[in-house]
């Protein structure tokens, strides 16, 4: 082993959004700015109309980076024009289990960030934006704060941003600690003092969103996207990722690997890339057993199918979605009954309890399942498991429903075994496995 | 196709769509659930309420549409023309059948010990719609068992389902944060906000919003099985309102008291005072049998001796003071045929004037020349602005409070102006703190103002009001820097509001009758009167009108029950015998109205201090058994049904004043039913006299004031400030 290696080559610069990771102090605005920040907000203010703007990005095919993938060009575009008040608001409650790529952008480079916000808000004629931060961020809204205050008092934000007649304040609010706060509507309740439940839809976000006003909401590293798009055209951008998946990710890569860490990498690369050539492979050379591709919410990926590329595409026809592309990998030392038991419990203690589906169907998927690790199961636990499952996915009032059956599905699909193996009496009961 | 061509178009503004194979149309904007209902399909639900903002929580409602890959909730969709619906289809069955398994898995299944069994939607919806049989094997959730919110809801979390309707009334309708939900996901219960007390003035409705057995009734609470009640229904007697609800009872006692919704009176709500107070018809201490007095004691007696004595007695004091020495003074909570009949034994039969309700109600003859309420409840929910001067509706008229937050939801500015911070304040779009004796100064200041503005529809003031120069030369020296200076609020605020109040589209102008202190109540309606013309509240789209606050105050106006001049039994001079039906003086501080009395009636619920000092005292009987009518502030006429039966030897109070009757005139009071009584009420009251019987029992009817104005035939609207002598408030 050589002590050489530099934190530098141990986690790669990327080609847009983690270009600067490794300059010091680039909360500075001066820094900042020597190294192009807030060029493309005076480009496009200078030479764009809002509707300009917004097209550069629907020819981008920005597509949401939160997980759900929908192009941003074209969800700015449904906010209606004309006068009258309008929010853009930055998910930044990045709170799925090995997930953590907004983190360290907000951390290291929040000018960014804050110029993609002002560039968002001019497209679509909001005045004030909202960053919606975990509350657990204290570093990371610190950063922004210094950010926002510098680019105020250097008239990138504020009443007639350089000259212009756009006029933009930038509030950071911390959240208090709740997943389900990353589901669009209960951030927006959580913003406006409520309980954060998720609203109904219709109507939708841009049509009544934040105080029943159209609303625009984005992930952090999809607004972080848009400063180099403007800069340097929608051609530039595509050139990046696949045909359907154009840019750059940043992977969180997590769990059983040598290297943890985000990489921001072209859109496509395999799991197997992703995990042998920058996780440097798994400790002890373990065998991969299996891949949670989106954090916990997300259909797993056996070890047999690492070659799939992890683009917006592919991974659909294994059933699963890129997501937030935060990778997690598990070896072949897990007890899958007991990972599901722990994925269904976060779940369970996440649900906000408004619907009944997820509210009851979490809390009775984690007592039969803790039943079944504590050898008390029944060999008709894993149909009513599949049972449970059918009867919250589809029918819930947000995501979290359908994304809290994913493991105990994956984990039947591909290691029924396991389960069965747990079984006292199970009728065809393979030989015990170890379960630490 | 040739249906299709001979099918008629659907009107506008109407969506048609196919549910369960069967073709419905129906207004725009209308929910799924809802337009299924309107054809007869029956969508399960928990969450959905109609008079609340749909949430989709519970997912009861699953139903399948055609082109969308997902179940929708019925309760949150809206219409499409269109749209291909199955609400009994397989998938949603299944969902709807997981949906009650999962609200059944930790659900305690304790109905035999529940309050709710037998009218419980979570059971009557498991008959219909849900698994036979749970596969939940695992331990159920537990709570301690309940816990009370207040003294009078109780809360049993191991029952709740989460429907969230109890938060969400209180929020949506009264604007309370008294109930919240605390801590998340499967531990989320409901609680009382931190720092707060569950004490809502409407805190009983979510008892019954309530669709399983989780909030229950305190007072009622194992006292009956809801099959093991009779219902008959009835109208609130304590306020103005006149809220429809049901008496239950159960062998000859009234358990409770539950909404019998009549939405343009009372939306299916009731206030807690409603809906709580009727202990007292059960309680054992009430007066069972007439009682005369005896060498100075109340001794039983029957009524022959009782009513015989307080008869002769009555024409003992009329032969020998005169008529008007005998006096009487009803409450104004009685029913309109004991009013009519009370006037009837007084002007009638002894021939006294000096007859009166309490507590009384001071005329306050408006532009229609009658002393009601103009336009109803209802159209309050429609006005573009709403004026509230010194009334206090949360006090006085609760159920009237909610609509008046629903009028302002619907967008209705409302300008409330009282001396106390008014529970409309926050919904008001101008709330103002103004002394009673400043009112009839800001009435005549706003009038001038928007006259001298010009801000006034002329056309309307041209074409149907007269008088308006007169008035105008007397309101001229009302100059809001005057009323300022009076009010001690700045002329700038005063002048902004009052010119808000000019704004078009229906106005209300509701106003408080009798304002205390010094006040010439002359120049008060005066200037209402004025006022009222010109925002438009005399319009046919407008409400105007003073707020009476007892059951049956407009009844008892109605009828003119109240004496001509100074013969009032209370206040002026006071007569020899006096009959008091529900009236207690002394329990109210007005002992100075028994000074000179030397003959006593007293009929009463209980032995009052009033009624220990008469001479005879008859058994009075309570609302929940008797029979009537009672008209409310919007001069709707509503029946109320004998549920339980008096105690003892108690009789209806009208065969009370009918026996008297008989005693004291040769004919007239052979009436043998209250109905026999309304049948010459109506002949004798003509505005009564329009209105059906079988009506009054089926939601009531409103009395109708003249039409004035309208061109056909009526006269116009007078401006009366210019009848003062002298000028107004000088």
């Amino acid at each position: 082993m050589s002590g050489a290696i530099t934190f530098e080559q141990l986690m790669p610069a990327g080609p847009n959004l983690t270009e600067h990771r490794h300059v010091p102090n680039m909360v500075d605005l001066e820094v900042a700015r020597s190294r192009g920040a807030y060029e493309g907000l005076a480009k496009a203010l200078a030479e764009y109309t809002p509707e300009q703007v917004t097209g550069v990005v629907m020819d981008a095919t920005v597509l949401g980076r939160g997980g759900a993938g929908f192009p941003a060009g074209r969800k700015w575009s449904f906010i209606p024009k004309g006068p009258g008040q309008k929010y853009l608001t930055v998910n930044a409650d990045e709170s799925e289990p090995g997930t953590f790529s907004n983190r360290e952008l907000m951390e290291t480079t929040p000018h960014l960030l804050i110029e993609g916000i002002a560039l968002c808000c001019y497209a679509v004629g909001a005045s004030r934006a909202f960053i919606y931060i975990r509350g657990e961020y204290i570093h990371a809204a610190n950063q922004l704060n210094r950010a926002i205050d510098a680019a105020r008092a250097a008239n990138l934000l504020g009443d007639k941003i350089l000259g212009s007649d756009f006029n933009l304040e930038v509030f950071v609010f911390q959240g208090a600690g709740a997943y389900i706060c990353g589901e669009e509507t209960a951030l927006l309740e959580s913003i406006e003092g409520n309980r954060p439940m998720p609203r109904s839809r219709p109507p939708f976000p841009a049509v009544a969103g934040l105080y029943g006003k159209p609303t625009v909401i984005n992930n952090v590293e999809t607004i972080a996207n848009i400063p180099a798009i403007i800069r340097n055209g929608a051609d530039w951008y595509k050139a990046f990722g696949t045909p359907t998946s154009p840019g750059t990710k940043v992977y969180s890569l997590s769990g059983h690997v040598r290297r943890p860490g985000n990489y921001e990498l072209n859109l496509g690369i395999s799991l197997r890339d992703l995990i042998y050539e920058y996780g440097q492979g798994v400790p002890g050379d373990r065998a991969v057993k299996v891949v949670l591709p989106s954090g916990a919410a997300a259909p797993w990926i056996p070890a047999d199918a690492l070659d799939t590329p992890m683009d917006y595409d592919n991974p659909r026809k294994l059933g699963t979605i890129l997501g937030s592309a935060s990778v997690i990998v598990m070896d072949e030392t897990v007890s899958i009954p007991h990972a599901t038991l722990r994925l269904i419990e976060f779940f369970n203690h996440e649900s906000c309890g408004k619907c009944t589906p997820c509210r009851e169907g979490t809390l009775w998927l984690v007592k039969a399942l803790q039943r079944i690790c504590a050898g008390e199961g029944v060999p008709e636990d894993l149909q009513l498991l599949l049972n449970v499952c059918d009867s919250i996915a589809g029918k819930v009032l947000c995501a979290l429903g359908d994304f809290a059956v994913s493991p105990v599905q994956s984990s039947l699909k591909y290691f029924r075994h396991e389960y069965e193996a747990m079984i006292p009496g199970y009728p065809t009961a393979a030989p015990a496995l170890a379960t630490d | 196709m040739v249906q299709e061509a001979t099918k008629p178009a659907a009107p506008p503004n109407t969506v048609t769509l196919t549910i369960d194979e069967r073709e419905i149309t129906v207004p725009k904007g209308t929910l799924l659930v809802e337009a299924a209902k309107s054809a007869g399909i029956d969508i399960p639900v928990f969450c959905y309420e109609p008079r609340l903002a749909p949430v989709g929580a519970c997912r009861m409602c699953l139903v399948e549409i055609e082109k969308m890959p997902r179940l929708q909730t019925a309760c949150t969709t809206p219409v499409a023309d269109g749209m291909i619906v199955r609400t009994n289809a397989e998938k949603s069955r299944a969902a709807q059948s997981d949906v009650l398994g999962m609200l059944l898995a930790n659900h305690p299944l304790d109905c035999p010990v529940c309050d709710k069994g037998g009218e419980c939607p979570l059971q009557d919806t498991t008959f219909n719609y849900g698994p036979g049989i749970s596969k939940f094997i695992e331990p159920k959730r537990t709570f301690p068992k309940p816990i009370p919110l207040s003294p009078l809801i109780a809360l049993d979390r191991e029952r709740c389902i989460m429907c969230y309707r109890c938060v969400r009334f209180q929020r949506e309708i009264p604007g309370d944060e008294a109930l919240t939900v605390i801590d998340r996901g499967s531990h989320s219960e409901i609680a009382v906000t931190e720092g707060r007390d569950f004490d809502s003035p409407f805190s009983g409705n979510t008892i019954e919003l309530c669709p399983v057995g989780a909030l229950t009734s305190i007072p009622f609470r194992f006292r009956a099985r809801p099959w093991d009640l009779t219902k008959v229904p009835s109208v609130c007697d304590k306020c103005s309102v006149g809220c429809n609800l049901n008496v239950e009872y159960r062998n000859n006692a009234v358990l409770r008291l539950t909404a019998h919704p009549n939405p343009p009176v009372d939306d299916g709500w009731l206030c807690d005072h409603g809906r709580f107070t009727y202990d007292y018809v059960n309680d054992k201490n009430r007066i069972d049998r007439p009682l005369i007095r005896r060498n100075g004691q109340l001794v039983p007696a029957t009524w022959d001796e009782a009513l015989d004595l307080a008869a002769q007695r009555f024409r003992d004091t009329a032969d020998r003071a005169g008529n008007d020495a005998v006096g009487g003074v009803i409450s104004a909570r009685a029913t309109n045929e004991e009013l009519y009949l009370f006037g009837k034994l007084f002007r009638g039969a002894l021939g006294s004037q000096a007859v009166d309700h309490y507590p009384r109600t001071g005329s306050a003859i408006g532009p229609f020349g009658v002393d009601a309420l103009h336009g109803s409840i209802e159209a309050l929910e429609r006005m573009g602005t709403i004026v509230l001067l010194g009334v206090d509706p949360l006090k006085e008229q609760p159920v009237l409070n909610l609509r008046l937050r629903k009028a302002a939801k619907n967008g209705a500015r409302l300008v409330v102006v009282s001396p106390e911070a008014n529970d409309l304040d926050p919904v008001a779009a101008h709330a103002l703190r103004v002394p009673h004796a400043a009112l009839p100064t800001l009435a005549a200041t706003w009038a001038n103002l928007i006259v001298t503005e010009g801000l006034h529809d002329a056309e309307f003031i041209g074409g149907r009001t007269a008088g308006l120069d007169r008035a105008r030369a007397t309101l001229v020296d009302f100059t809001v820097e005057r009323a300022a200076s009076v009010i001690g609020l700045s002329a700038e605020l005063i002048a902004a509001v009052g010119r808000a109040l000019a704004a078009q589209g229906p106005s209300a102008l509701l106003f408080r009758r009798e304002l205390s202190g010094t006040i010439d109540h002359a120049q008060w309606f005066a200037a209402l009167n004025d006022l009222s013309l010109l925002i438009g509240a005399t319009k046919e789209d407008g409400v105007f009108g003073g707020l009476v606050t007892q059951n049956n105050s407009q009844g008892a106006i109605d009828l003119g029950i109240a004496p001509e001049g100074d013969a009032s039994p209370f206040g002026g001079k006071a007569p020899s015998a006096l009959y008091l039906l529900g009236v207690d003086p002394l329990g109210d501080g007005r002992a100075e109205a028994l000074d000179g009395v030397d003959f006593l009636v007293v009929q009463e619920l209980f032995l009052t201090d009033t009624a220990r000092r008469a001479d005879v005292v008859f058994p009075a009987v309570s609302w929940a058994e008797k029979e009537g009518t009672y008209t409310n502030l919007e001069r709707r006429v509503q029946r109320i049904r004998p549920a339980v039966r008096p105690p003892g030897e108690a009789r209806p109070d009208w065969r009370v004043i009918r026996d008297l009757g008989k005693r004291l005139a040769p004919n007239g009071f052979a009436f043998t039913s209250p109905t026999a009584v309304w049948q010459e009420l109506a002949a004798a009251v003509p505005a009564y006299g329009q209105l059906s019987y079988g009506a009054l029992g089926r939601g009531g009817q409103q009395w109708a004031l003249p039409h004035i104005g309208d061109g056909n035939g009526g006269g116009r609207f007078t401006f009366r400030s210019g009848d003062l002598e002298g000028g107004a408030g000088r």
